[in-house]
């Protein structure tokens, strides 16, 4: 029940980071940059914090399942992606569209690949 | 401002508990269907919220919280990559279609509604 209360705390603060992420960092143009930054730091920072811990790192694994499950989870959004999309669409920018779902898709595995080979480094 | 956090605040801590229950009940082996089927329902979701223009603090609370917390993208990346790396290609890209195209559809029938 305990993992349930840190998991809904993490989860509150991560979405908060991301509103403030998005309202603080005022971009101006189509391409949804906030969403982008958020879900490309998210990640980098999962990967790397599950392969430390699948290596023996030194957190406890209630520590790592509450930052990437609640906070790095709640912290990245796919329903952003997935509306940002749409949104674009309906507004007739297509290619804006197609560049955000394939830089959103190829920088989240390359974001994915780093992470893991820079755990193995670390090492 | 403080209303606008308090408000993704608490639908962040319902969307992420929400996600962390599907999740272990439904990530098989075979592909985590948790995953998939809460980013499907949190775009439909969103799309649905925000297309009923409800006042901005309620839609601070269920879009961008509850189902801004309720979807992931760092967890689906790493499950893509790792399914790539195991050489599992054919299911590294049959589930990246899978969950792009759900999340986009639902959102714009949820949108349309």
């Amino acid at each position: 029940m305990r993992v349930r209360l840190y998991i809904g705390i993490a989860g509150a603060i991560g979405a908060v980071t991301r509103l403030l992420v998005g309202q603080l960092w005022i971009v101006n143009g189509a391409f949804p940059v906030a969403t982008f930054a958020v879900n490309m730091i998210g990640t980098l920072l999962l990967c790397i914090i599950v392969e430390r811990a699948r290596l023996g790192g030194h957190l406890s694994p209630l520590a790592v399942t509450v930052i990437t499950v609640g906070f790095l989870g709640a912290f990245t959004t796919f329903s952003a992606v997935s509306l940002e999309t749409i949104q674009l669409l309906k507004d007739g920018l297509m290619v804006i569209a197609g560049a955000y779902v394939f830089c959103s898709l190829f920088g989240g595995l390359t974001m994915a690949a780093f992470g893991f080979s820079l755990a193995r480094k670390v090492s | 401002m403080i209303w606008h956090i308090v408000a993704v605040g608490f639908g962040g801590f319902l969307g992420a508990i929400l996600r962390f229950e599907v999740s272990n009940r439904l990530n098989g082996s075979v592909l985590p269907f948790g995953t998939l089927l809460v980013n499907s329902i949190g775009s439909f979701f969103i799309g649905w919220i925000v297309g009923m223009e409800l006042p901005l603090q309620w839609t601070l609370f269920w879009a961008t919280g509850v189902a801004g917390a309720l979807t992931t993208y760092s967890t689906l990346m790493k499950e893509i990559w790792t399914y790539w790396n195991e050489g599992r290609i054919g299911r590294s890209a049959a589930y990246t279609v899978l969950t792009f195209g759900l999340g986009v559809g639902l959102a714009y029938i949820g949108f349309s509604l």
